[in-house]
């Protein structure tokens, strides 16, 4: 499987589907503008959201407002990175197996998870990277908090990682539609759950809960743990550990999935 | 009255349809509940060491965000992928040649599948009222026998002016040729500008003077304030039913003249 192909002809893979993706793009400009006004609007609203609690509160559970904004900006990093990269290509399996489009896909001399993680890129989404880059770097500045180069890399290190959390636990549930058919409910389930990314961990109640939030639901990941790498780098780089771990169960259960497939197009 | 008995018929397979997937329909009380546990979880957490925000105690706020999130799976605009599928794959036309109008099918299809939903929603929205009450969250004073009333009547015309504009936002596909953007927009502006997100009164004024023009506020914010009796209803249904007829036009409008540039390819 992938550790048995060369490093180069992969890398050539990967880079010719990244190319195709670039042009396929080139097909849906108008989404793709619409699609830009929506992410932009997304950013402000949270921001709008927020800055609304803080003129009527002050704070939330002890949090000053540019440690809010940090989770904001972090938040559409990882999310942009992931939409960019990611998203449209793992989507691929549940309809591949719906269709029977996985059955061609599975002949190819290629790794399948690999060949349904890269390919098709959303250029959409490095641009709400980039708009989170922005907001981070305003963060830190009305913060008045100049990070260290440590801080920076563990912080950036983190961010992979939360990409890597995102898109193991994305295959994992496309890894059910083996079983279950139809996992839109569950996509839909997972995105909702990013889209509280931002809310700082101060508010969950009690240690169980963030645990929860990081290791079943990891919404904590998406935000909050990669930031706590700027402000506190040493508790917060163990949490390195985890996206290798969760990358490694993903693979296992596609593996096995994959064993159990019984094709069910015509 | 043909035309009437074969939009129910429509609706009732659409409601087959939904619970088919019990998996779906056992999750979706998840979706519903969980991001509803981290809004308590916030407000919690804002409300500390305060016994009022903007006006708002603690159990006013989740009296508030337990109607809202009652209310915003019915009433939000979305892209209708069924019909938005049917104009990209050129499946329309066949529904072309059905003695139903199409847009009254596509109305009937989302009205049949969202009352599955309406069920799923009341058991997880009155089971989570239930527990928060238990939890010393709410009262029993947090809610009216008569404020309920007036919030059903409400809501139902809400929920059609909430279809119209889902409708509308997916013949939009006529003219766009992938519907993901537009619906991503969508799904990001209505949770602000009608009150889903946060109170309304709670915004800065630019943004409140925005919402006085639009009629998302209409589907939650005005609905809500119904309830707790901020708002008279018969003004509330009158401006809703005055949403609904500029809505219908609007959503005529887009078909008629969408249905020229469809091309169908292919048999």
């Amino acid at each position: 499987m992938l550790s048995r192909g060369s490093t180069a002809r992969y890398f050539l893979i990967v880079t010719k589907r990244l190319w195709l993706g670039w042009r396929a793009w080139r097909s849906y400009r108008a989404s793709f503008w619409l699609g830009i006004i929506g992410d932009l609007a997304w950013m402000l609203f949270t921001i709008i959201f927020f800055s609304s609690i803080y003129a009527h509160a002050g704070n939330i559970g002890g949090w000053p407002w540019p440690d809010v904004l940090m989770l904001i900006g972090t938040a559409h990093i990882i999310n942009g990175l992931y939409t960019a990269l990611f998203e449209a290509n793992v989507k691929q399996l549940s309809t591949g197996i719906k269709s029977g489009n996985l059955d061609r896909w599975l002949t190819y001399p290629v790794d399948t998870q690999l060949l349904l993680t890269f390919g098709r890129i959303n250029l959409r989404g490095f641009l709400t990277a980039l708009l989170g880059v922005g907001i981070t770097l305003y963060a830190l500045k009305l913060a008045a908090f100049e990070p260290r180069l440590w801080h920076i890399m563990n912080y950036v290190l983190l961010l992979v990682g939360a990409v890597a959390v995102w898109l193991a636990a994305a295959f994992f549930i496309e890894t059910l539609a083996f079983f279950l058919v139809n996992i839109e409910i569950l996509r839909a389930l997972q995105n909702e759950f990013y889209s509280y990314a931002a809310y700082p961990s101060a508010i969950y109640p009690s240690w169980v809960w963030k645990l929860v939030f990081t290791v079943l639901i990891p919404v904590l990941w998406m935000a909050n743990i990669p930031a706590g790498a700027l402000r506190d780098p040493e508790k917060a780089i163990w949490w390195i550990l985890f996206p290798p771990l969760l990358a490694m169960l993903s693979r296992k259960a596609f593996l096995v999935a994959l064993r159990h497939y019984q094709s069910a197009g015509g | 009255m043909r035309l009437l008995a074969i939009a129910r018929s429509t609706a009732s397979l659409s409601w087959r349809e939904a619970t088919a997937y019990r998996f779906n329909f056992a999750m979706s009380f998840l979706v519903i509940a969980i991001p509803f546990l981290l809004q308590v979880f916030l407000w919690r957490a804002v409300f500390s060491g305060r016994s009022e925000v903007a006006g708002y105690s603690l159990s006013q706020m989740i009296v508030y965000y337990v109607l809202a999130l009652f209310l915003f799976d019915f009433v939000h605009p979305t892209i209708l992928y069924d019909v938005s599928e049917d104009i990209k794959s050129g499946e329309l036309s066949v529904h072309l040649l059905r003695p139903l109008p199409y847009p009254i099918w596509a109305f009937a299809v989302r009205l049949g599948s969202q009352a599955v939903y309406l069920a799923v929603v009341a058991v997880t929205v009155g089971g989570g009222a239930l527990l928060l009450g238990w939890a010393g969250y709410l009262s029993a004073g947090d809610f009216s026998l008569a404020g309920l009333l007036r919030f059903v009547v409400v809501f139902l015309a809400a929920w059609l002016l909430g279809l119209l504009l889902s409708l509308a936002a997916s013949f939009a596909v006529f003219f766009t040729e992938d519907a993901a953007g537009l619906s991503k927009l969508v799904s990001f502006v209505f949770p602000l500008l009608s009150g889903s997100l946060i109170p309304l009164d709670m915004l800065p004024g630019w943004i409140k003077n925005i919402c006085y023009y639009l009629p998302f506020r209409w589907l939650v914010y005005e609905p809500i304030r119904v309830y707790t009796g901020q708002q008279p209803l018969a003004p509330t249904i009158l401006a809703l039913l005055g949403w609904v007829i500029v809505t219908a036009a609007i959503v005529w409008l887009l078909w008629r003249v969408g249905i020229v540039r469809f091309t169908a390819v292919g048999g």
